[in-house]
């Protein structure tokens, strides 16, 4: 089916800040409304295609191919780049929660009182971006959007941001850069090693090619190429094909992020404006994970398999360690960004598991992480909006107050701790789950991570108690001031909530998709 | 003899082209008020028929020897003719709607300048080379001190001294070379012949004492002191031309040199790669004038393009020509930038930039491109250009099974990411603070300005999108390689 509606996921966007660009300032009030039209779109062709798509097939549907690039390098090679668009049961599921959190995001970003025009462009490259990314099947065009990601991030961050703004802007960028950099250095060594059998008689000479779908198709390797397997070559006294995956692990550890590549987590969601920390959480940090199923764990299976023991570790350090750092937080959204990066553990365990059970579960971890993490980031953004303070010292017995915003809070964080009949059960009951049954983990590492969901317990049942309950009298900051949720925050905060319930009782809404894929992966 | 030299003189047409036209922008200021703008057209038409002279001077052949083996004309050298006068046109566009009033002198070195370039690019011969060079270099001082400001005469001292010892190392290798061989011609089959039965670490080091002299020409390390005080100081579009156009000679004439393949010189270039990025790089963190900051990463960008030249077997440079290429408009476009940004604030200090982007979004969103662009993101022709450059080197670092290239190759990217810094600090300034009350800028729309800094910016991405046409031309310049085929 050669339709456009991959395409228009992003050209939509692109085109939409093109015309917040080009429309003068006296139409600021409109910039948002456009916005938000665009996202309402972007969400209605995800659910056509949700509609469509054939939960039976495990290869990429809905694919756009169109020649882009023939770049040679000298008489006797060439670098073949193709655009080519596609979904499967690992991206869809990403693709969808992107529509979600865009949507949700842009909503929340009605607050944005300064720079609109700017604001909404950089928001709505930033959508193409990520959308390009999740629907790329040529390596080159993902890292194009990958990177491309990073600068419209910087800049949301560093102009509506919080005090110490810039500098958590330049440390994102810089550090995420330095990831790519690594990613790209894979990609260079990849692209070289495999030989494009349709192209090379074409062309009569040697192709190289980015396609992902001949990218894991293993037969396509050059035999004396870096990273084959019938020579294996060594890098500094590491075998080739190992030293690629370490590199794929460090670039894409680093945003997703596995401690100890995650300091630059909590310094951009402090700085950031709430909708951008929405969608960093939300989105972005689970670009990491798709990135290691898609590319390290499809192109290089062997060395994933060895080092799947070493992969359960530092999930597992992941999730304790952020855990116990979120324990001892005193502001809320730095509590908060901990707690993604102890999430997100999890994902990398379920990844580690490497069965069936483990890496649905890992998927669907991240789409209930990320429903729930941009809850949790509303939460904050709503309590800042009213009090700029972020200090959990500060609040007390909100419950009298805001019972509504209690509701929504109590979802959020029984959803994030694993209550059953929230999404955060299902996506860690399965990890853990496929980290028992595996056989390549030891089973420490699933006990401890149970600790891990404990400890969550603990510093969320904690805030909760210490927040809403107690005596509404000693609040720090002026009880006029918390009024309850308006009808916007309402709206956005039960749409999420809404969604966390549904997935916790019926999961199979998300396992479907993903499922068929996920057993052609593992093959 | 005189049918030697008739013949080979109808070969060097666009260069005898280039020669009356210093004669007659000589003529024109002598003549004329010193207000007349008759050089400054004169030296426009000039340019242009170069162009187009140079496009038609091969013919059919794959390349020519004229003057006795001093000069040689094949596509690589018609490649760099046009780059640079290329160049050379953006040069007179950056002056005339940036207002600029050269005296007509100017105009006659810029075309000395091309002369010696013209030359550089067709030789494979050291005396052609040493005199071209000199050429050049002695033009380029001239017009360094052109603003008659002490701080031109400084950097201008400067220059002349650092490139009177350059090239008084080159010499001493030169004439090394041929006490050995007693033969002045790099690429002959004698040449090579008796450099090749001495030790082999002694040729490296009297090559590399020749090569010092055209490290010192395209800004590598450690011949590079010179670079930053004559860009700070002399006038912008005078920069803009120095900064490409004898680099993209010099460029060439090394890719002739390690072409000739008579003896490793990877660690060489190994050594001076390493030394160029880290101190372009390192040295442009702290700069707070933009120019100064633009010199800085030269450097950093020459080692780049030297990562194009590392390791000889079987390899075509394709890697250097495409960066030099896309180099072209990325650093003429950086510093028309810097040229119009001063404009508008009144320095080139770059905290001043502050504010900028409220007030100018055009103009923001240029500068984001060109800064991408110099740094190396997608989607932008930097990009590409260093793609080429780290494949090419992955491609022989595995080929060559050399650890040491595998750790350049990780070196390289990660200066890459170091350099975001600088580089991304205008933009920073311009879009993500707050203007100062007390600085005061001057606010005025410039349409033309406008459209020419567009006019790179789009460039800059459109070639990305569309590569195959700047891919094909350097497939075409570096197919047949850089010596001469036919040896007598």
């Amino acid at each position: 089916m050669e339709s456009g509606i991959l395409s228009s996921l992003i050209i939509l966007p692109l085109i939409g800040a093109l015309v917040i660009l080009l429309l003068p300032k006296v139409y600021k009030n409109s910039f948002k409304w456009i916005c938000l039209i665009i996202q309402i779109l972007s969400l209605i062709s995800i659910f056509t295609i949700l509609n469509l798509f054939d939960k039976q097939q495990a290869g990429y549907q809905f694919i756009e191919h169109s020649e882009w690039i023939r770049l040679a390098l000298g008489a006797k090679s060439m670098l073949s780049i193709d655009y080519i668009l596609g979904v499967d049961g690992l991206s869809f599921p990403m693709v969808i929660l992107s529509g979600i959190v865009f949507l949700i995001a842009s909503i929340s970003s009605f607050g944005i009182q300064k720079r609109e025009k700017a604001y909404y462009s950089l928001f709505m490259v930033l959508t193409a971006s990520v959308y390009g990314s999740f629907m790329a099947v040529d390596f080159f065009l993902f890292f194009i959007f990958f990177e491309f990601m990073l600068l419209p991030m910087y800049f949301l961050i560093g102009i509506w941001g919080g005090p110490n703004r810039s500098f958590a802007a330049l440390k994102f960028f810089i550090y995420t850069f330095a990831g790519s950099v690594l990613i790209l250095v894979v990609m260079i060594c990849l692209a070289i090693s495999n030989r494009d059998e349709f192209f090379s008689s074409e062309f009569a000479r040697m192709v190289y090619s980015f396609d992902f779908r001949m990218l894991k198709d293993q037969s396509n390797l050059l035999k004396d190429s870096i990273v084959s397997i019938k020579n294996p070559n060594f890098i500094w006294g590491i075998p080739a094909r190992e030293f690629m995956f370490f590199l794929l692990l460090i670039g894409f550890g680093i945003k997703m992020p596995i401690v100890p590549f995650h300091t630059w987590l909590p310094d951009a969601h402090v700085e950031a404006p709430t909708p951008v920390s929405v969608i960093l959480a939300g989105v972005l940090l689970k670009l990491g994970g798709y990135g290691i199923i898609r590319i390290a764990y499809q192109i290089f299976p062997d060395a994933s398999m060895k080092y799947a023991g070493l992969i359960g570790i530092l999930g597992l350090v992941s999730i304790i360690y952020g855990a116990f750092n979120a324990l001892n937080q005193s502001d809320l959204k730095k509590l908060i960004a901990y707690s993604s990066v102890s999430h997100m553990g999890f994902v990398f365990v379920g990844i580690a598991a490497f069965n069936a059970v483990g890496f649905n579960g890992a998927i669907f971890q991240m789409f209930s992480h990320g429903i729930l993490s941009a809850m949790l980031f509303l939460i904050v953004g709503v309590l800042y909006n009213r009090t700029h303070d972020r200090q959990i010292s500060s609040y007390k017995g909100l419950a009298k107050k805001m019972p509504i915003f209690t509701l929504l809070t109590a979802i959020a964080f029984f959803g994030s701790l694993g209550l059953p009949a929230l999404s955060g059960f299902i996506g860690e009951f399965l990890t853990l789950h496929g980290a028992f049954q595996s056989e390549s983990l030891s089973k420490f590492i699933p006990m401890f991570s149970i600790l891990g969901i404990v400890l969550s317990a603990i510093y969320f049942l904690w805030t909760f108690q210490k927040m809403f309950f107690g005596d509404l009298q000693n609040n720090k900051h002026d009880v006029s001031m918390l009024k309850d949720l308006n009808k916007s925050e309402i709206l956005i905060l039960s749409i999420l909530g809404l969604g966390s319930i549904l997935l916790g009782i019926f999961p199979n809404m998300l396992l479907n998709l993903s499922n068929t894929s996920i057993l052609d992966i593992l093959k | 003899m005189m049918e030697e030299i008739r013949i080979s003189a109808a070969n060097i047409l666009p260069e005898l082209i280039l020669i009356l036209g210093v004669f007659g922008v000589v003529l024109a200021v002598s003549f004329k008020k010193p207000e007349s703008k008759l050089s400054f057209y004169l030296f426009a038409l000039i340019i242009v028929s170069y162009f187009f002279l140079v496009q038609l001077s091969l013919g059919n052949a794959d390349g020519k020897h004229f003057f006795h083996q001093l000069l040689f004309l094949d596509i690589p050298a018609i490649f760099i003719k046009q780059l640079a006068a290329l160049s050379a046109m953006i040069f007179m566009v950056h002056a005339r709607i940036m207002h600029y009033k050269y005296a007509g002198e100017i105009y006659a070195l810029i075309l000395f300048i091309l002369l010696g370039i013209s030359f550089l690019s067709m030789t494979t011969h050291f005396i052609t080379m040493y005199v071209s060079i000199e050429l050049i270099s002695l033009s380029s001082y001239v017009l360094v001190a052109s603003d008659k400001l002490k701080k031109n005469f400084e950097a201008a001292i400067k220059y002349l001294i650092f490139g009177a010892t350059s090239t008084a190392i080159m010499l001493y290798g030169i004439s090394l070379f041929y006490g050995i061989s007693h033969e002045l011609d790099f690429s002959s089959a004698t040449f090579l012949d008796s450099v090749s039965k001495n030790p082999s670490l002694a040729i490296q080091a009297i090559s590399f004492m020749v090569l010092g002299g055209l490290f010192f020409k395209i800004a590598a390390a450690p011949f590079h002191q010179w670079i930053p005080d004559v860009y700070e100081s002399t006038s912008t579009p005078i920069v803009s031309f120095l900064s490409f156009a004898p680099k993209a000679a010099g460029f060439l004439i090394i890719s002739r040199f390690v072409s000739a393949d008579f003896v490793d010189l990877t660690g060489t270039l190994v050594l001076i790669v390493v030394l160029s990025l880290v101190i372009g790089n390192f040295a442009a963190l702290w700069q707070n004038n933009f120019k100064r900051m633009l010199a800085y990463s030269g450097i950093a960008q020459s080692g780049f393009i030297l990562i194009g030249l590392v390791g000889t077997k079987d390899s075509d440079f394709y890697g250097t020509f495409f960066y030099i290429l896309a180099y072209l408009p990325i650093t003429m476009g950086a510093f028309l930038l810097a040229d119009y940004l001063s404009l508008k604030v009144g320095s080139f200090h770059i905290p001043n930039f502050a504010g900028l982007g409220k007030k100018y979004p055009i103009l923001t969103i240029n500068a984001v491109i060109i800064t991408i662009s110099l740094i190396g993101l997608p989607p932008t022709i930097g990009f590409m250009a260093k793609l080429v450059v780290f494949s090419s080197l992955a491609n022989q670092a595995f080929e060559n099974s050399n650890m040491l290239l595998y750790g350049l190759l990780v070196f390289g990217l990660l200066n890459a990411a170091i350099a975001i810094y600088y580089y991304l600090r205008p933009a920073y300034f311009m879009i993500l603070k707050e203007e100062d009350e007390h600085q005061k800028s001057r606010y005025f729309q410039s349409i033309t300005l406008t459209l020419v800094l567009s006019y790179f910016g789009a460039i800059l991405i459109f070639f990305f999108i569309y590569p195959n046409f700047l891919s094909d031309w350097v497939q075409h310049v570096v197919e047949n390689g850089f010596l001469p085929k036919v040896r007598d």
